[in-house]
């Protein structure tokens, strides 16, 4: 008995003492950290822990010290030490426990994409998180007690409506609660207050559970023969409860205490997703977990795992807490106090290395040979194989390989190229188009096709009745184009006003099979018809492959098209491939992991981290890894200068005179380190843009756009013309003396725009601008910029469309519902807006490519010269495909990888893969 | 009160808690910010007056209380309301999805139990040595790890070791085997998402275990046996864990709640087709229907669960019939 009495005092020692040292570690965070949490080192991202030695490069012992960390000159992207020069580490210096001199860093626990120190990060973060769960705990666990044991007690109807309530409780979706939650409260919440939220949340959402679990033993505490004995003799209700009853309770609340600290520090992983967690760039436990959880984190910076070791040591310590209350030792409780305020100091951004980017080549089509199948690893289930209703990537994907259109756009030459119709002629005054159609073809169930299939595919897709969502790219000068037919084999076009890309427009028209869905338009269910689940036999098209099974979550099995169009060099029917198989991945790491084990064999498009991940490993499994340059997509931050009267948005109106200020949107575009973004968020696989056309669009961007580099001085000057000075603390005041601060709202689904948030972020803090990061959740951040306009800034990316001009109407015309600037103006607000009109309009109709340029070229001058995007970067399209796939030719357009599928075929050379 | 009474009025309870939950879902639903075809908004090529049109034909521009009506109407004669986003009814939809979802959840559960009721007797009984201090620092380590890392770290297991397939429920273009064949490939992808949810569920159901058992080990009626000579096994499941089952059946009847929504994360990240894809999108996607149907199948769940918890209970602890 005094051995067992001896081992639990010892272990209560072992156990608080490891509580109270880790919470000291973590309240005393400034003094243990050894850098600022929130300070990047942008030359050092992702660097690995550096090592202490006490032998050094010349052989002999020296008082331990570190060798700088320096970028491995044959590959940026892993790090070497410097031996030429010793960094003793020092103790207690500098009011902080270990320190070194710069340019050496002690990084203990490594750094993170920002360069920041990951030690440091899980320390300060600590602080928050570890509040929060325990705050948060006691919360839910308080109202659980009392609701479960009052149920339990006073049992009847008492009982009955709280438990009732508590099944509703554990029923709802209560992320919709957050969503409104999230969208009552300002944008801007600072760290405090979203702690106190977290806690609130967390604690009236989790008590169900256990008071349901209390209730049931108090229930049974109850009934227990000393009760009634004590309750004969006439004790109080509280008597009975404190004495008799809730004693029974406590095994199980010290339980759920041990189980729950841990999972309510988790749920601010969650939380942040809502744009409810704790913002960059504070750190969190939760936010550095979200890092965690991606792929290429988690397999290539073991580093970044320490916050997960810091939750287990933080879950097993209380653990080993509430297991010694349950044995009734004595303890001491650790009062826990936790300081909340972390402070933020601006981050010295070091000059970056280009990076240069590979372009490819095209090549002539080989002649394949026949068989195979390709398993394509799609990230959702696509919704519908109906053509004209779609409008989610997925089902596009699908379709695509199933339909065909008239004339189509070359992925590689990006010009337009005859598909279903041999040949088209234009009329002079570039009003009419007459298509000569290809004769014989058949339909992929056999049905020959003709002028009527392409009449009947117009009407269907003008009828507003049918309400196919892109009617409108049909509607040109506010008419609907008209098509005739000639005769069996022709087809007229007739347009209001000239339109000089409607070559380009039949490119995205999948042509109908009349036969099939005559009867379906008659009964005014053709925008229903081809769901999911409709039987092979019933859907037909006229590109490379046809539907041949369906199965509802996991699969959709294309097989060849047997009839048809095209053949190859040597007569032979395309396409080679027996089946392509889509599969759906769910996340872009699950799409990735598969791809890598061989279960899919093509990704579309990667990010650059996970195309880094893969090229490690391309040598041993042979993968084809295609960098094409720079995408067409452009990202860039945008202010809200929209017309907010009547908005009651007083905060944001007061902040509008800034946003309207072009010397103060040309200050933040000359303080943007873009080259920064382009190799901390893209690995260098990116190019840094100043203007909304990128270098991928290769025949209409406006090469004479000037490309300032970043200058923090020139920022300064304009933001001086435009009477902006600075405190003598450093922060940024305008004229009326107000401090310059604003919130960027990002979409919490793209981790790289909020880290090109978190970098602006650093940026303008050497400005004196007090910026926010708020990631929110995507349908959450459009009803903001779109409709509520309720934001300050945000990050957003246009142009993954076509290469045309005309595919950004409705985002540079000033009535145009992506114009997000000021959106959908009646007239133009400004000279500049209204000439942008004017060109964009007469662009539109001139047929004369060379006239055109000049005018978008225009275009382009006058959005770089105003500003009202501040362009970033241009991500490079990188794709990747199994070794044997012959004639993959990725292109910088969508679809990347399978616009050409009717010719990709498995190289049998090379057939033994993986 | 006979039990049939008890039951017949919970299930009534049960159907006015259905309501509840429905009518507070579409609450919520209405205040959050967002609709459904907010993405086409984004979409350069599709016009501000298609996005009304597509909202006014799907019934959205209704003023809430009216479509909340409505859809209950429909409700009551069976309808469950259209997907918005697949075009399609909810009902067999949710169907087909939910077996697949039981299909890994109830043999998930069970083994996480059969699992759970021996470690938690045993590192309650050997308590302090060395097997129940890596129990508790395996439950700690396991317990702050998100589900979607153990999903995550589950593919990975799969890629290193190639033994198991990489996500999924069948091989792809599987569909013509034979169904031998077939229920041997379901297994072998069944295999890791069955283990990421055991070890998601594990360590509260371990905790719970040897919590109560440790207490349930001084009651006079264990004692009692210890002294008649009963020990090991014998004793822990005739006496110790009689004692110490009242928390547990609570629990075990969340477990039954918890069929639906245990897996959800880990079925997005490994791929499989149950509710997780379906229901996580259809959340994001603000797709009503689809997320009023999920959330009444939940506290059928949920209302099943507790029903039998209560009524094991009652069976288990002679103290409450009283």
């Amino acid at each position: 008995m005094t051995t067992a009495r001896l081992a639990v005092g010892a272990r209560t020692k072992l156990v608080v003492g490891a509580l109270v040292a880790l919470h000291l570690l973590v309240a005393f965070a400034g003094f243990v950290a050894p850098y600022d949490p929130t300070n990047q080192d942008r030359s050092r991202p992702y660097a690995p822990p550096t090592a202490m030695h006490v032998a050094g490069a010349d052989g002999q012992l020296h008082s331990p010290f570190v060798y700088a960390q320096v970028a491995d000159p044959n590959d940026p992207a892993t790090y070497v030490d410097d031996t030429s020069r010793r960094y003793p580490v020092q103790l207690m210096a500098n009011g902080q426990l270990l320190s070194v001199e710069a340019p050496g860093r002690l990084s203990l626990l490594g750094t993170d994409g920002f360069g920041r120190d990951v030690f440091s990060r899980v320390l300060h973060g600590g602080r928050v998180s570890v509040a929060a769960g325990l705050l948060a705990t006691f919360c839910a666990l308080f109202v659980g007690i009392t609701l479960g044991t009052l149920a339990g007690f006073l049992g009847g109807l008492f009982d009955r409506v709280l438990m009732r309530a508590a099944d509703v409780f554990m029923a709802l979706p209560w992320i919709y609660l957050l969503f409104a939650v999230r969208a009552a409260l300002p944008l801007h919440i600072d760290t405090r207050a979203t702690f106190l939220m977290l806690v609130t949340v967390l604690g009236v959402v989790g008590w169900a559970r256990p008071a349901r679990m209390i209730r049931g033993i108090v229930l049974s505490a109850r009934e227990r023969t000393y009760v009634h004995a004590a309750e004969g003799f006439g004790a109080s209700p509280g008597y009975l409860l404190r004495r008799h009853i809730l004693p029974h309770t406590y095994t199980l609340v010290l339980t759920q205490a041990s189980v729950l600290i841990p999972q309510y520090l988790l749920a601010e992983v969650a939380l942040s997703f809502l744009g409810l967690g704790i913002g960059e760039p504070t750190a969190s436990w939760g936010s550095m977990l979200g890092t965690l959880q991606q792929y290429h984190v988690l397999t290539s910076y073991w580093w970044m795992l320490a916050p997960a070791v810091a939750l287990a040591m933080i879950a097993l310590a209380y653990h080993a807490l509430t297991a010694l209350v349950q044995e009734r030792a004595r303890v001491i409780a650790a009062a826990i106090v936790l300081l909340l305020a972390l402070g933020a100091y601006p981050a010295a951004a070091a000059p970056p290395a280009p990076r240069a980017a590979s372009e490819e080549v095209l090549a002539l089509v080989e002649t394949g040979k026949h068989g195979g199948r390709l398993v394509v690893a799609l990230r959702a289930e696509p919704r519908t194989l109906n053509p004209i209703a779609a409008v989610d990537a997925p089902s596009k994907d699908v379709i695509g390989r199933m339909t065909g259109n008239l004339i189509q756009i070359n992925r590689l030459t990006q010009g337009t190229e005859p598909a279903l119709a041999k040949s088209w002629k234009r009329s002079a005054d570039g009003l009419t188009y007459t298509l000569s159609l290809r004769r014989g073809l058949r339909f992929s169930d056999g049905h020959p096709f003709d002028a009527d299939d392409v009449v009947f595919t117009f009407k269907v897709l003008l009828d507003p009745a049918v309400g196919a969502p892109h009617r409108d790219l049909l509607v040109v000068g506010g008419k609907p184009v008209s098509v005739t037919k000639i005769d069996a084999y022709t087809v007229r076009l007739t347009l209001a006003e000239p339109y000089a890309a409607a070559e380009r427009l039949f490119d995205g028209i999948a042509i109908l099979p009349r036969h099939l869905l005559e009867n379906a338009y008659a009964q005014g269910t053709l925008s229903d018809s081809w769901a999911m689940k409709t039987t092979p036999a019933s859907i037909a098209g006229l590109g490379p492959y046809r539907l041949k099974q369906y199965v509802a979550g996991q699969e959709i099995v294309l097989e060849r098209n047997p009839y048809y169009w095209k053949v190859d060099s040597s007569k032979r029917r395309l396409p080679y491939l027996d089946e392509i198989v889509f599969v759906f991945a769910g996340t872009e790491d699950a799409q990735v992991i598969r791809f890598q084990g061989g279960e899919s064999d093509l990704l579309a498009r990667t990010t650059a981290d996970n195309f880094a991940l893969l090229s490690r490993d391309q040598a041993a499994k042979r993968y084809q890894l295609k960098d094409l340059g720079p995408s067409l997509e452009y990202n860039f931050l945008v202010f809200n200068q929209n017309d907010l009267t009547g908005k009651n948005l007083p905060q944001v109106a007061a902040k509008q005179r800034w946003f309207g200020d072009i010397n103060f949107r040309r200050a933040i575009s000359f303080a943007i380190d873009r080259q920064g973004i382009t190799r901390l968020v893209f690995k260098g696989r990116a190019v840094p843009l100043w203007g909304n056309v990128s270098p991928g669009n290769r025949n209409w961007i406006n090469t004479s756009i000037p490309r300032p580099v970043r200058s923090v001085e020139k920022a300064r000057e304009s933001l001086k013309a435009s009477g902006f000075s600075w405190r003598p603390d450093g922060s940024l005041v305008d004229k009326q003396g107000q401090r310059v601060e604003f919130t960027i709202v990002t979409s919490a689904t793209s981790a790289q725009r909020t880290a090109m948030a978190t970098l602006i972020q650093a940026d303008l803090k050497e400005l004196g601008m007090d910026v926010r990061v708020v990631p929110l959740e995507f349908r959450a951040l459009i009803d903001r910029v779109w409709d509520t306009f309720d934001y300050e800034a945000s990050i957003q990316g246009f142009g993954g469309g076509d290469a045309d001009p005309n595919a950004e109407m409705e985002i540079w015309l000033s009535r145009g519902s992506n114009h997000i600037w000021r959106v959908g103006q009646k007239t133009p607000a400004t000279p500049w807006e209204a000439e942008i009109d004017r060109l964009m309009q007469q662009q539109l109709s001139t047929l004369d490519a060379g006239k055109r340029k000049a005018m978008y070229d225009r275009v382009q001058t006058i959005v770089a010269e105003q500003l009202p995007f501040i362009f970033l970067a241009a991500p490079h399209i990188l794709v990747a495909a199994r070794g044997d796939l012959a004639n993959f030719q990725p292109a910088v357009l969508d679809h990347y990888t399978l616009w050409n599928a009717d010719r990709l075929y498995l190289a049998p050379q090379q057939a033994s893969r993986r | 009160m006979s039990v049939l009474r008890f039951v017949l009025r919970r299930l009534a309870y049960g159907a006015l808690i259905t309501l509840a939950v429905s009518a507070l879902t579409f609450a919520m639903l209405e205040l959050a910010p967002g609709e459904f075809f907010d993405d086409l908004k984004l979409d350069a090529t599709v016009g501000a007056g298609t996005v009304n049109a597509m909202r006014q034909e799907h019934g959205l521009t209704a003023s809430a209380p009216v479509r909340y009506v409505r859809w209950l109407g429909d409700v009551a004669r069976g309808d469950f309301g259209l997907s918005l986003a697949h075009r399609a009814p909810v009902a067999p939809l949710l169907w087909e999805r939910t077996r697949n979802t039981l299909l890994l959840t109830v043999p998930a559960l069970l083994v996480a139990w059969l699992l759970a009721l021996p470690l938690g007797l045993w590192t309650a009984r050997h308590r302090g040595r060395i097997f129940d201090r890596v129990c508790s620092g395996a439950t700690s380590t396991l317990l702050a790890l998100p589900d979607l890392l153990i999903g995550l770290m589950m593919l990975m297991v799969a890629l290193k070791t190639g033994l198991f397939p990489i996500g999924g429920m069948f091989s792809p273009g599987s569909g013509d085997a034979d169904t031998a064949s077939r229920a041997r490939d379901l297994a072998m992808h069944a295999v890791l998402p069955l283990c990421a949810i055991v070890l998601s569920t594990l360590p509260t159901i371990v905790r719970h275990v040897r919590a109560s058992a440790i207490d349930a080990a001084q009651a006079p009626a264990v004692r009692a046996a210890r002294g008649h000579g009963i020990c090991g096994w014998r004793l822990d499941l005739r006496y110790v864990l009689t004692i110490a089952a009242n928390p547990l059946v609570s629990l075990a009847g969340l477990s039954v709640a918890a069929l639906l929504s245990a897996s959800l994360l880990i079925e997005v990240v490994m791929s499989w087709p149950g509710l997780g894809p379906l229901l996580v999108e259809a959340l994001l996607a603000r797709d009503v229907h689809v997320v009023l149907g999920a959330s009444m199948l939940a506290t059928l769940f949920l209302v099943g669960g507790n029903l039998l918890a209560d009524l094991t209970l009652l069976a288990v602890d002679p103290r409450i019939r009283a």
